[in-house]
C-alpha cells in the first residue's frame, strides 16, 4: 500500500530556498499532479522523494517508514523523464524487460513481463523493433513501460509530455492515466501544463516559489481557487479591483455588481472566467461593451470586449457572430463571481 | 509588409523529400501559421523562405522579385529559429538592440524599441543581465525579442513558444498577436501546436509529409476541412469508417448514420467534431454507449463513450451529471457530419500511431 508522506521538507541551494517546509500526503493509488511555473520547486521536490537529492530538513515517509537513508534504487519508484532515453541498441522488448532482468529474473520471465506491458500500451507488434524506428510518442510509451516493468507501484512523471508534439502528448496523457488505473499505481506527476494537470489527476497541487498555494480536486482548483494566482495560472480569469458598497454588492467603475454571497472585507478583487460571462442583457450585472477583437478558436470563439477602460475576455461555444466594433451586452452571473480579499493583484499575476 | 511566393519548391535531404513541389502565397500583412506534425517539412519551408536552405527546384519571390539566389542577409527578412544563439558577452539589452545597431538606428530610438520588445516578452527587468544569468526559457524570450526589435519586411518564426512554460507561451501569444497588428507585420509562424495555430493564425497552412494539405482562414480550415487529416489535426474529431447503405446513409459499427448529402462512393469516412456531439436522445443518429472515461478540462469536460466496442468522444461545456459506467445516449446532428469520399487507406487509421 504505497502512500507517501512528506513533512516540513526543505531544500536550499545556497541562499535560494527551492522547497520551503512542504507538507503533503499522497494516498495509495492516488494520481497527484504538482503544477507550477519553472523554478517553483516542483522538480526539486520530486527528486528528493525519489532520493536523487538530499533535503536540508524534513522527512519523507513511504508506507509510514522514513526513507531518508534509503538509496534511490531501493525506494522502488518508477521514474519517467521528459527525454525518453531508451537503450538504442536493444529492441523494444529488451528495453522493457531490462528492469526485471536486473532484478534477477530469467530471460523468459523478463520477456513475459515485457510482452504483458507492451500489450497494455498497444505496442506488442513493435516488440522486435529498435527504438529509433518508432515515433516520439511510441518511444515515450515504451519508456513508460520500462519504468514500470520491475513491478514498482509508485510512478514519478517529470514533464513526460513536454518534448512530444502537442497532439501526441494529449493522447499519451490519457494513455498514462489509464495505465496508472489498470496497474493501481500511486502517481506523482510534475507539470507546468494546466490542461494536463486538470484532465488526468485525482488531485492537483499548485506550487509557487517553493510553497504549496493550493491542493485540491481539479474542479476545486478551477472553480474555487484560493488565490488570484491559482485562478490566473489555471485557466483564465477577468480580474476586477472593486469596492464594497452593500452587503452583497461591490462597485466597479461606478457600476454596481451583485454577488451571490456577502462581499469579503478588506482590499477586494473579484474575478470571473471568460466562459462564464454571457452575452446577454439582464436587469443586473449587465455592462455595455464594444468588441475589440473576435478570435475564432475552433470549438469556441474568444472576444475582447471593452467596457469603459477595462477589457473583458469572453469565451463562448457559439459560432462567431460579433465582429470588431460591434456593440454588445455582457452579463456576469453572480454565482460565477469569485472573491479574493487582501491580495496585491499585480504581485499575484506576475509569473514571467 | 511584403508578399512572399513559393513556386513549385522541392527540397530533399538524401532519400527524404522534405518539401514536395510546394507552391504557396503569403499575402501582405497578417498572421500566417504553418501547422503540422514533426517531420512534415514546416521548418524546411521557413528555411527556404529565409534563404538558409537552397531548394533543388522551384523559386522564392518576395514582392514579385525572385530572391532564389539572394543570400539570407540581403533578403531583409527577420527570423527566429529554435537553435538561436545569444551573444554571451553582451547584456540582454545589447543582444536585443544588436539588429538595430548594425543598421545604424539612432541610440534613442534603439533603446526605446529595445525596451518595448523586452516588455513584450516580460523581461524588461533583465535588460542589464547577461544571458548566462537567465534560465533557458528566458534566453529563448530574449532571442525572440531580438528578432522582433528590427521591423523587417517579413518575420519568420520557427516554434518560438514551444519550449516555454505553457502559461508563458499563452501570454506571449497574446503579445505577439498585438505586436504584429500594431507594426502591421507579415508573419509566418511555424508550430506543431494546433491550439496555438487557431489562436494566432488569421491564415492557416496545414502541412503533412512535405505537402500543403490546405490553406485558408482559421474559420475555413476548421469548419470546412478539405481532408480527414485537417479534421484530425485541428481540434478533435470522431471518425467513422462507413459503408454506404442508402442515399444519405452509411453504416458504421452496426449503426445507421444519416448525413445531409448524397453519398457517391461505397466506402466513406465520416467525421464529427467532439464538441458537436450531444448527450441527447433525439431520433436519427442516436445510439447508446457506456461512459468509459471522464476528463475535466476546466471550460469543458471530455467523455469517452464505448459504443459497441469503439470509443466515441464527446466534449461539452455544460456540466452534465454523468458518471463513469453510466449508460448514455449520444446524438450526432446530421448537419454536423463531414463526409470524406475517396479516402486514402492510411487515413482510416488517423491518430492511431
Amino acid at each position: 500500500m504505497p502512500d507517501i508522506e512528506i513533512k516540513n521538507l526543505t531544500k536550499k541551494f545556497g541562499d535560494f530556498t527551492a522547497v520551503d517546509k512542504i507538507n503533503l500526503r499522497i494516498a495509495d493509488k492516488e494520481y497527484v499532479t504538482v503544477l507550477g511555473p519553472s523554478g517553483c520547486g516542483k522538480t526539486t521536490m520530486l527528486r528528493m522523494i525519489a532520493g536523487l537529492l538530499k533535503p536540508n530538513s524534513g522527512d519523507i515517509l513511504i508506507d509510514g517508514k522514513s526513507v531518508l537513508e534509503t538509496p534511490p534504487e531501493d525506494r522502488n519508484i518508477g521514474y519517467l523523464f521528459q527525454n525518453y532515453s531508451l537503450f538504442p541498441h536493444m529492441t523494444v522488448k529488451q528495453n522493457v524487460g531490462y528492469g526485471p532482468l536486473m532484478e534477477g529474473l530469467s530471460g523468459g520471465e523478463a520477456d513475459m513481463i515485457s510482452i504483458k506491458m507492451l500489450k497494455l500500451v498497444r505496442l506488442l507488434e513493435r516488440a522486435g523493433y529498435m527504438p529509433a524506428t518508432l515515433s516520439g510518442g511510441m518511444q515515450q510509451r515504451v519508456a513508460l513501460m520500462r519504468s514500470l516493468a520491475a513491478g514498482t507501484r509508485i510512478l514519478f512523471l517529470d514533464e513526460p509530455l513536454s518534448s512530444l508534439d502537442p497532439k501526441v502528448g494529449v493522447k499519451l496523457r490519457y494513455e498514462i492515466q489509464k495505465t496508472a488505473r489498470k496497474l493501481d499505481l500511486t502517481v506523482i506527476h510534475v507539470s507546468h501544463d494546466q490542461q494536463d494537470a486538470l484532465s488526468i489527476s485525482d488531485r492537483v497541487v499548485v506550487m509557487k516559489q517553493g510553497r504549496i498555494v493550493q491542493a485540491g480536486s481539479p474542479k476545486d482548483i478551477y472553480f474555487r481557487p484560493s488565490t488570484p494566482y491559482v485562478s490566473y495560472f489555471i485557466g483564465e480569469s477577468n480580474f476586477l479591483e472593486v469596492k464594497q458598497v452593500g452587503d452583497g454588492e461591490v462597485s466597479f467603475k461606478g457600476k454596481t455588481i451583485k454577488l451571490a454571497e456577502p462581499a469579503k472585507k478588506g482590499r477586494l478583487v473579484v474575478a470571473i472566467r471568460p466562459e462564464r460571462i454571457l452575452l446577454e442583457n439582464k436587469l443586473e450585472n449587465t455592462f455595455d461593451g464594444v468588441v475589440e477583437k473576435s478570435n475564432f478558436l475552433g470549438s469556441t470563439t474568444k472576444y475582447l470586449i471593452k467596457v469603459g477602460g477595462y477589457t473583458f475576455k469572453v469565451q463562448t461555444a457559439k459560432h462567431p457572430e460579433l465582429e470588431k466594433g460591434d456593440k454588445t451586452r455582457l452579463y456576469l452571473p453572480p454565482e460565477d463571481i469569485m472573491q479574493f480579499s487582501g491580495f496585491n493583484l499585480e504581485e499575484e499575476l506576475r509569473i514571467m | 509588409m511584403a508578399n512572399i511566393r513559393l513556386e513549385n519548391v522541392t527540397k530533399r535531404f538524401g532519400d527524404v523529400t522534405a518539401l514536395d513541389d510546394v507552391s504557396l502565397e503569403i499575402k501582405k500583412k497578417g498572421y500566417n501559421v504553418v501547422v503540422g506534425p514533426s517531420g512534415c517539412g514546416k521548418t524546411t519551408l521557413l528555411k527556404v523562405m529565409a534563404g538558409l536552405l537552397k531548394p533543388e527546384s522551384g523559386r522564392v519571390l518576395v514582392d514579385g522579385v525572385d530572391v532564389s539566389t539572394t543570400p539570407p542577409e540581403e533578403r531583409e527578412i527577420g527570423f527566429f529559429f529554435q537553435n538561436y544563439a545569444l551573444f554571451p558577452h553582451m547584456t540582454v539589452e545589447e543582444n536585443v538592440g544588436y539588429p538595430l545597431r548594425i543598421r545604424d538606428v539612432p541610440e534613442e530610438e534603439r533603446l526605446k524599441r529595445t525596451h518595448e520588445v523586452l516588455e513584450m516578452v516580460g523581461l524588461a527587468g533583465w535588460a542589464g543581465n547577461y544571458p548566462r544569468e537567465l534560465s533557458g526559457g528566458m534566453q529563448q524570450r530574449v532571442a525572440l525579442a531580438r528578432t522582433l526589435s528590427f521591423k523587417s519586411r517579413v518575420l519568420l518564426l520557427d516554434e518560438p513558444l514551444s519550449a516555454l512554460d505553457a502559461k508563458i507561451g499563452f501570454i506571449l501569444r497574446e503579445n505577439l498577436s498585438k505586436l504584429a497588428k500594431k507594426l502591421e507585420l507579415t508573419v509566418v509562424h511555424v508550430t506543431p501546436n494546433q491550439e496555438e495555430a487557431m489562436d494566432l493564425g488569421e491564415n492557416i497552412i496545414v502541412m503533412r509529409k512535405g505537402k500543403i494539405i490546405q490553406t485558408g482562414t482559421d474559420y475555413e480550415v476548421y469548419t470546412k476541412p478539405a481532408t480527414p487529416f485537417t479534421a484530425y489535426f485541428l481540434g478533435e474529431s470522431n471518425f467513422m469508417a462507413a459503408r454506404k447503405s442508402g442515399e444519405q446513409t452509411g453504416e458504421w459499427n452496426g449503426i445507421k448514420i444519416n448525413v445531409d448529402k448524397s453519398l457517391a462512393s461505397e466506402n466513406v469516412l465520416l467525421s464529427a467534431r467532439v464538441e458537436k456531439v450531444l448527450f441527447e436522445k433525439r431520433g436519427k443518429n442516436t445510439f447508446k454507449g457506456v461512459v468509459e472515461s471522464i476528463n475535466f478540462l476546466g471550460q469543458t469536460i471530455r467523455y469517452e463513450v464505448n459504443v459497441h466496442g469503439k470509443t466515441f468522444v464527446v466534449q461539452t461545456s455544460k456540466h452534465p451529471n454523468i458518471k463513469l459506467g453510466d449508460e448514455v445516449h449520444v446524438h450526432i446532428p446530421p448537419s454536423e457530419i463531414k463526409v470524406f469520399e475517396d479516402v486514402d487507406a492510411a487515413d482510416y487509421n488517423l491518430g492511431f500511431d
